[in-house]
């Protein structure tokens, strides 16, 4: 467990910035995971107005790290025009790991190691790679060093069909190897646990396609995104693809279950798009913004991460808030708003079931009932399920979403929280003033 | 150890010879620098030392050897030239019968003498680094290579490969002399001298020369014809106005069909005949001419430039001129903030950068990695989210505007960067016509207003306007002229006037043209005729380059105030969408594939019915009617101090609208004609087609008193001297 609190105010929130979110293999299938970030730090950097030169340190989360790019937060980072004596970090908590680059960067700060880090989070779906087998590299290697012709096709027939058969690095990251699980299927465990019908599944998920449909429309994200230009004719991609304004409950409810075809209720309309995007935000001592007269979009107060057994990795959040809400004093009446990153509606569902459940929460928390979260405070401009979740990213955006959101409807206090594979949960609760 | 050179045995006793001109900033080949060099030989020839090899190489930084001091050429008399002409070819010629090998270490600029130095060794191998620039420069100031280049060139290349380089004198990147055989190998700069040694070390044979032009060696008919076909192509070009191109194919005929010697002799004589002609004494004197400019600027600005180096700057509006600059920008490492209305504006802009881009990394001036970190430097945003994002331009240390030529465009555009802009960031104006002071009025502080006016392709024009209004500030003037010096632009200072200085000469000879076209001559003969006057293109085809609504709304916004005339029926030709090159048609209709042709129901539309009677007007008063009102205009701008010299008006001409380099610029073109003679023509114009031709009375003092035109700037000292800043305003220094 990783938890604390921070003093009222000590880590600002500058500013933010996001790509728009697209299906995997579409529109930003060409931007790999440094170009996706660097476009998002450097217009952060432009709409702070600060200088990269200033930075003590940038952090980029990032799952599926580039083969091509080890560390693609230092190569992100000097493409983006920050000078090369600004060191740089890329941090992996999965699906949490956009957010844990806010946390490395808001500890840093509250420690008083540093005073300026950017933090952002960033994921190419589509450049996710296939795999060979595990042991096609032995007659590769051998092939490599045949010499001659006779060598070469001594090696080739050792090769077997099977060995061309590519491995999906997407699907395998996606299966947690602790209890061979694919997330799908404890998103299942959590279904029947809780007893989540399809069809609330269906409604939420609805819902969410409806919320983002609306704040798109409304150019409630216009202010967030910033365009990216990509391809041989700079293509402007502008907007987020995933929300469909026209999708109906009856669409959804026509779906077949994916992960366990018979018994199931967890179908690809209930769960995330598998997406590619990024996002970023600067985060400046306190006192130095206030000194400088900068205007914070928000403050840090707590953050927390939290773990259970890896089979309902999804109630995650579950854990994570109720402990900021411990740090901070504050019960779950105080916070206006909240983002649950929807990897699954039967997750956040269950999420909402267990933490309003005395039963759950005094056996796993050792205290009562935490109370509801209730529909209108929750994701209130949709969630992943419409807009997608480029993994790496999703702890960064919705943070910025959070932020923006509670400007929108004056909220003092609002909480962000992930599940994350392998059985963990983060939260954060940032505050206005 | 010598002064301008340094000799000392590496490990496998090889020679390596730096050269390293104590003192000097540049290597050049003086003739001190070729005495040292050739006691260097004698000590091996004697066998004094043997070593195994030689390495010429060089101690500069960035420079390998820019060749033949010009200035020290210049100075010399007849007999001393060929003197020092002997003295460099038999040195060369020692140098390529050593009986150990040589390489020649190529680690900067390899220019002219340098290069034929280099020619004379047996290997050469360069350092890679996009920004070496490799090549026989010498036809562009009127000579040749004559210390053995243009012999061993053709040797070593074969004419067909060979003429081109030594009649266009183009120079190159590393890579680029690789592919054409200039240079033996390219390696990184880290490991020059150790690919050197090894060079000496192997015992590989020089590349042969391809089949063809073994044949063309050996066969008297194929070589008589490709000569006569360079010639021809050459004749074409050119229209006689350069005699070294001939010269050069001359003494390279020579050097196949008659041997070593006669060809060193035929470069000695063409030389010392070329040095003699108009052509080469002004092309030589532009060549100072641009090096005096640029170091008359630098100082103007003082030493102390730190604080004008820029780190960011913003760029407002990703057309044709925005995206140039913006590429200008990003090339010498400066972040861009491209600013355009819609996401298309920037899609567009960001195409036609990395246009730019592509065309230096296929001239292997960059590298692909190069060219990509280039265009990352580039960040978008639409105008609309800097009004939500309001501190997006807050990083730029200077913006500067590149939107159409619309006043009230110019003044949204200044209002909106003046209010969002750091208040200290300095704000500049592309313009080519409007005024900067007007465009400054809407400004909160008009004195970080200045006017920075680029030209048309941006990465090939190297000239800028440094528009200083009565208001610009020190600081602004400074960064403005220190950017220009960074991203490798010649800038000018001048005033703020009516088309500052380029456009102002420019536009009535455009204006002429149009009311020529309107009386029904011929266009493709106007066209041919100033071309062979000497111009690069005829201003014909220049309007459709430029695109008539650009030029008819830059018309518009300087005729009132220069008196300018320009046909009834342009509107009509603006309406029917014929607007030149980027619409396919204008004067010239430009098919997909194939030659551009006469567009005919242009010129109807122009000239209605009237139509001119040839006879009347022969070709030689036509390439005058138009030239001559350029100085009329020229006058006027010295008259009003726009500029305060009149070489930076030659200088201007040649670089910014390619004024006949061979003629000297506009002011040299003028006065070998004889003013006397300028104003005889001009009232015959004016009694034949109007006023507008009258010479303005400064000219006709000049011609009553006697005088130059630089004088006029005499008279305007005391007339409109408005003396609000204390750095001169002119850029050269008078000798």
């Amino acid at each position: 467990m990783v938890a604390w609190n921070t003093d009222n105010g000590r880590v600002a929130i500058i500013a933010s910035a996001r790509t728009p979110l697209t299906r995997a293999g579409a529109a930003l299938r060409a931007m790999r995971v440094p170009d996706l970030a660097r476009a998002v730090m450097q217009e952060t950097l432009h709409r702070a107005g600060w200088s990269g030169g200033r930075l003590d340190e940038v952090y980029l989360g990032n799952v599926c790290m580039p083969a091509d790019a080890a560390n693609p937060a230092r190569v992100a980072a000097i493409q983006a025009g920050i000078p090369q004596h600004v060191p740089a970090l890329t941090v992996q908590r999965n699906c949490a790991s956009g957010l844990e680059a806010i946390f490395q960067g808001a500890s840093r700060i509250f420690s008083g190691q540093a005073r300026f880090i950017l933090a952002a989070g960033a994921e190419s779906m589509s450049n996710i790679p296939l795999l060979f087998p595990r042991e096609t590299s032995g007659p590769m290697a051998q092939m490599a060093k045949a010499k001659t012709l006779t060598q070469k096709l001594a090696v080739a027939t050792k090769m077997r069909p099977r060995n061309f058969v590519p491995i999906s690095a997407l699907l395998q990251g996606l299966t947690d190897p602790l209890c061979n699980m694919i997330m799908g299927k404890t998103a299942e465990v959590l279904s029947h646990e809780f007893s989540v019908t399809r069809d609330q599944q269906d409604a939420f998920a609805l819902q969410s396609h409806q919320r983002a449909a609306q704040a798109i429309s409304a150019g409630q994200f216009d202010g967030q995104i910033t365009p990216i230009y990509t391809g041989q004719r700079f293509e402007p991609v502008t907007q987020d693809i995933g929300p469909r304004q026209d999708q109906t409950f009856d669409a959804l409810a026509k779906l077949r279950p994916i992960f366990d075809r018979r018994d199931g209720s967890v179908t690809v309309g209930n769960s995330c798009q598998i997406t590619d995007g990024a996002a970023c935000i600067l985060l400046v001592d306190g006192s130095v913004a206030g000194a400088e007269g900068l205007e914070p979009l928000g403050y840090i107060r707590a953050c927390a991460t939290a773990a259970l057994e890896p089979q309902r990795m999804g109630l995650g959040p579950v854990y994570a808030i109720d402990r900021v809400l411990q740090m901070t004093g504050l019960s779950l009446d105080d916070i206006g708003l909240f983002e649950i990153n929807e990897a699954f509606a039967a997750q956040v569902l269950a999420c909402r079931k267990a933490i309003a459940s005395d039963r759950f929460c005094q056996l796993n928390l050792g205290h009562d009932s935490c109370g509801d979260i209730d529909d209108e405070r929750l994701n209130v401009s949709g969630g992943a399920i419409a807009l997608g979740h480029p993994v790496g990213a999703t702890g960064a955006r919705i943070v910025l979403q959070l932020l923006d959101d509670m400007r929108r409807r004056n909220v003092q206090f609002g909480i962000a929280s992930l599940c994350v594979a392998g059985g963990q949960g983060a939260a954060i609760l940032v505050e206005r003033r | 150890m010598s002064e301008t050179l340094d000799t000392k045995i590496e490990q496998g006793n090889m020679l390596v010879v730096c050269l390293d001109h104590q003192g000097k900033s540049t290597n050049t080949l003086s003739p001190l620098v070729l005495e040292e060099l050739g006691e260097v030989i004698n000590s091996l020839e004697k066998e004094e030392r043997k070593p195994s090899g030689v390495i010429f190489t060089s101690g500069k930084p960035n420079m390998f050897c820019s060749g033949a001091d010009l200035f020290e050429l210049g100075q010399m008399d007849k007999g001393q030239q060929r003197h020092f002409l002997e003295h460099g070819q038999s040195l060369f010629d020692r140098i390529a019968k050593l009986p150990m090998p040589t390489v020649a270490a190529i680690n900067g600029h390899c220019l002219g003498g340098g290069l034929e130095l280099s020619l004379a060794c047996k290997w050469r191998v360069v350092a890679d680094d996009g920004s070496i620039n490799i090549g026989l420069p010498e036809s562009k100031i009127g000579i040749m290579p004559a210390w053995g280049g243009t012999t061993r060139l053709t040797g070593m290349l074969g004419p067909t490969r060979a003429l081109p380089l030594l009649i266009t004198g183009r120079t190159m990147a590393p890579r680029r002399a690789l592919k054409v055989g200039l240079v033996d190998e390219v390696v990184r700069p880290e490991a020059l001298m150790a690919a050197a040694s090894r060079l000496l070390e192997t015992k590989k044979p020089a590349a042969r020369l391809p089949i063809l032009d073994r044949a063309i060696h050996s066969a008297p008919p194929l070589r008589a014809l490709v000569y006569r076909k360079a010639r021809i192509a050459t004749l074409d070009k050119t229209f006689g106005n350069y005699p070294a191109a001939e010269k050069i194919i001359e003494t390279s005929q020579t050097a196949v069909s008659r041997g070593h010697a006669a060809a060193l002799n035929s470069e000695r004589d063409a030389v010392i005949d070329l040095i003699d002609t108009d052509a080469c004494r002004n092309l030589m004197r532009l060549f100072f001419l641009r090096h005096e400019a640029k170091q008359a600027i630098r100082k103007s600005i003082g030493d102390d430039t730190r604080a004008l180096e820029i780190q960011h700057a913003a760029v407002v509006g990703g057309g044709t001129m925005g995206a140039g600059i913006t590429y200008a920008l990003i090339r010498s490492g400066i972040q861009v903030r491209l600013v355009d209305v819609d996401q298309h504006a920037i899609s567009a802009g960001l195409s036609r950068i990395n246009k730019m881009l592509a065309d230096d990394r296929r001239a292997y001036r960059i590298s692909p990695l190069e060219a990509e970190q280039a265009m990352q430097r580039v960040s978008t945003t639409m105008v609309k989210s800097l009004h939500v994002h309001n501190r997006g331009l807050q990083l730029a240390d200077l913006v500067v505007e590149a939107v159409a030529e619309k006043m009230k465009v110019k003044h949204e555009v200044f209002s909106m960067i003046d209010r969002l802009a750091r208040p200290e960031a300095i704000l500049a104006t592309n313009t080519s016509s409007l005024s900067v002071e007007q465009i400054a009025a809407v400004t909160s502080s008009p004195s970080r207003v200045i006017g920075l006016h680029f030209f048309n392709p941006v990465p090939q024009m190297p000239l800028v306007e440094v528009v200083r209004t009565s208001y610009s500030s020190d600081l602004a003037f400074r960064m403005a002229v220190d950017l220009s010096l960074r991203i490798g632009k010649i800038p000018i200072l001048v005033k703020d006037a009516p088309g500052f200085l380029v456009n102002r000469v420019l536009f009535p000879y455009l204006a002429e043209a149009l009311m020529m076209a309107s009386q029904g001559a011929p266009i493709n003969k106007i066209d041919q005729a100033i071309k062979a006057w000497g111009m690069p293109m005829g201003p014909f085809e220049l309007l459709d380059q430029v695109g008539l609504d650009v030029a008819v709304a830059i018309l518009d916004s300087v005729r009132d105030q220069l008196a300018i005339t320009v046909p009834d029926r342009l509107d009509q030709v603006l309406q029917e969408g014929w607007l030149g090159r980027k619409s396919g048609k204008g004067f010239y209709e430009y098919p997909k594939k194939g030659q551009p042709s006469i567009h005919h129901d242009m010129t109807k539309l122009l000239c209605g019915n009237s139509a001119l009677d040839e006879d009347q007007d022969p070709m030689s008063k036509v390439q005058l009617r138009l030239i001559l009102p350029m100085l009329n205009e020229a006058v006027r701008l010295m008259a009003q101090g726009v500029v305060d010299h009149a070489d930076t008006i030659d200088l201007a001409t040649v670089l910014g609208l390619g004024f006949a380099p061979f003629r000297g610029g506009l002011i040299r073109f003028a006065e070998t004609m004889g003013l006397d003679q300028c104003v005889t023509v001009l009232d015959e114009l004016v009694e034949r087609y109007g006023q507008r031709f009258e010479p303005p009375t400064e000219l006709r003092e000049l011609v009553k008193n006697g005088g130059k035109i630089q004088d006029i700037s005499g008279i305007a000292q005391t007339q409109y001297a408005q003396g609000t800043t204390g750095i001169p305003t002119g850029i050269i220094t008078p000798k």
